[in-house]
């Protein structure tokens, strides 16, 4: 017998097997009638999907970066505002997704003072614009003015993913003006080699000097591709047989859209800020040896003295455990406590269970390290 | 270097069959160990039971895709996508420089240049708008610290003689009176 004809059964045999394991609509014709009745509906949860929940004021600028003040009706409670730090490869409304499933608002309805910074989008003229321009340029004229706005000598500082990273580099630089430090999901030790992001651009296999002096800014298309194909399975396949699952259901479609709309809302990032982060964080992880270049400045997060939150994703695919939790090793903070929750990288902002049991908590935390309002 | 730097960028690895149906095997071996189902299910079979199937499949398929993109086969092979690509773009800029100076002159990135330039002017405006609105607060906030001085300093309200006006500014209140 050939191989050929060994290997035929199991072949047929497959066929059929997945021919029964995706049925619709055969299997399912009430069901799928239903759901082509829902049509109308997905469509226009598709058209009226918003970018953020809460209102906010822009209060103030700073070239392409904006600073967003949140609304509430909830009394302030407390002086030390909070000032929120997105990653500058997406946008930063993942913050504020929806009502029910806002880390702005958890914060807000515990009468903190919220800003949240907007990167907005580099143009090709910000091609060269380096982390040190963004750290010591736009994040620092943006603490300025909040101590000069809300008359107060420090304030808290919330940093997710790259953001957290961003922030832990400015803190350690200008610890006197931090009161408390919280960081989500924010790689620091690049150690661990076995994630699929940090082998993908091992220097053995990317050349990031060669990308971005091609490219200046490295398009949105490559980076929201790189992120997606880490998962194929799920994003290009288990998503939809999700979608497909839940699409009767309203809340679901609400939530479904609102996420594609963030997902697919990706921007540029300033090529040298792409290069400076590869290099000496992916590549040469050189954080956590207290030598990754910032200007003039050899970060040293040993400098980072005051109570400081680490809110870690246990399922995290894009910065897992391995590389945010060494950070209690290389602080110098004494009051330092862990949050874990079982969530993905971005379920830490917008998932159900986090939103249960992790943000009260997180509130609470800094409520104690905050200043009242007398 | 491995056995696959000698294709050239763009190069996918020939198809080899024997490799696919060793893979698609072993996929399905994996499948059928982790499902209990080594034939296809029958047609009446629970809902439950197929979508039990249908994740262990998208799960063996999910663990087979990321076994994949850490083989040295896939690393060396993106490696050299990118480098193609990046070659390509490169020498595509390069005929449109070539092509734009032969038609244009010496207009070489001129439009690049004319964009940078730009953006850097909106740029430098909005800072200089911002700073001057700083300036202006600081301004605002001495000149009321000024009155306040001048007023502590003259506590009998005594006033104080208003700055001599220049002709310019005479000019400005009088059309402003016009209007």
């Amino acid at each position: 017998m050939s191989t050929q004809q060994q290997t035929h059964p199991a072949s047929e045999s497959a066929d059929s097997f997945i021919g029964q394991m995706f049925p619709f609509p055969t299997a399912d014709m009430q069901g799928w009638f239903d759901r082509v009745g829902m049509m109308p509906k997905v469509l226009e949860y598709a058209r009226k999907a918003r970018r953020g929940a809460t209102e906010f004021e822009v209060v103030f600028e700073s070239g392409p970066v904006k600073l967003r003040r949140y609304r509430s009706d909830v009394p302030k409670e407390f002086a030390t505002p909070l000032l929120c730090v997105f990653a500058l490869v997406n946008r930063p409304y993942v913050l504020d997704l929806l009502e029910h499933k806002s880390v702005i608002r958890q914060f807000l309805d515990r009468g903190f003072d919220v800003y949240l910074i907007d990167w907005g989008e580099p143009t090709p003229a910000d091609n060269d614009r380096t982390l040190h321009d963004y750290i010591e340029g736009h994040l620092h004229r943006i603490v300025q003015y909040l101590l000069e706005a809300c008359d107060v000598d420090q304030i808290s500082l919330l940093g997710y993913c790259m953001g957290g990273t961003m922030s832990a580099m400015y803190t350690s630089l200008h610890q006197d003006l931090i009161a408390n430090f919280i960081l989500m999901a924010a790689p620091v030790d690049w150690t661990d080699r076995s994630q699929l992001l940090a082998l993908w651009t091992d220097s053995k296999y990317f050349d990031v000097d060669n990308l971005v002096d091609t490219l200046g800014n490295v398009p949105p298309e490559f980076l929201g591709s790189s992120f997606r194909m880490l998962r194929p399975i799920d994003t290009y396949i288990n998503k939809w047989l999700g979608f497909y699952e839940r699409m009767t259901d309203e809340k679901f479609l609400e939530e479904f859209f609102a996420m594609e709309t963030w997902s697919n809302d990706d921007i540029p990032i300033a090529g040298e800020v792409y290069r400076d982060f590869v290099k000496y964080g992916l590549q040469q992880n050189l954080l956590i040896k207290g030598r990754f270049p910032l200007g003039e400045h050899r970060i040293n997060l040993a400098n980072i003295t005051c109570p400081m939150l680490n809110l870690v994703a246990e399922a995290d695919h894009l910065v897992p455990c391995g590389q945010s939790l060494p950070a209690r090793e290389y602080v110098s903070s004494l009051d330092y406590e862990v949050m874990t929750v079982r969530a993905g990288h971005i379920g830490l902002a917008v998932g159900s269970r986090a939103h249960r049991e992790l943000w009260p908590r997180a509130c609470e935390w800094l409520a104690a390290r905050s200043e009242p309002i007398e | 270097m491995t056995q696959h730097s000698n294709h050239p960028p763009f190069s996918i690895p020939p198809f080899d069959p024997a490799a696919m149906q060793a893979m698609w095997q072993q996929m399905m071996g994996q499948f059928t160990k982790a499902t209990g189902q080594p034939q296809a299910p029958p047609p009446d079979m629970p809902v439950e039971m197929l979508k039990q199937m249908q994740k262990a499949y998208l799960d063996t398929m999910a663990r087979w895709a990321d076994e994949y993109m850490r083989s040295e086969q896939f690393l060396d092979q993106m490696k050299k996508s990118l480098e193609g690509a990046l070659a390509m773009r490169r020498q595509v800029e390069e005929f449109i420089r070539k092509a734009s100076e032969q038609s244009y002159g010496s207009t070489l990135g001129i439009y690049d240049a004319v964009g940078a330039v730009r953006d850097a002017e909106s740029w430098i405006t909005r800072r200089i708008d911002e700073i001057s609105a700083r300036l202006g607060a600081i301004e605002e906030k001495l000149g009321v610290e000024k009155k306040a001085a001048r007023r502590s300093a003259n506590p009998g309200g005594k006033k104080v003689a208003k700055r001599p006006t220049t002709k310019k500014s005479a000019k400005k209140t009088a059309k402003k009176r016009k209007r």
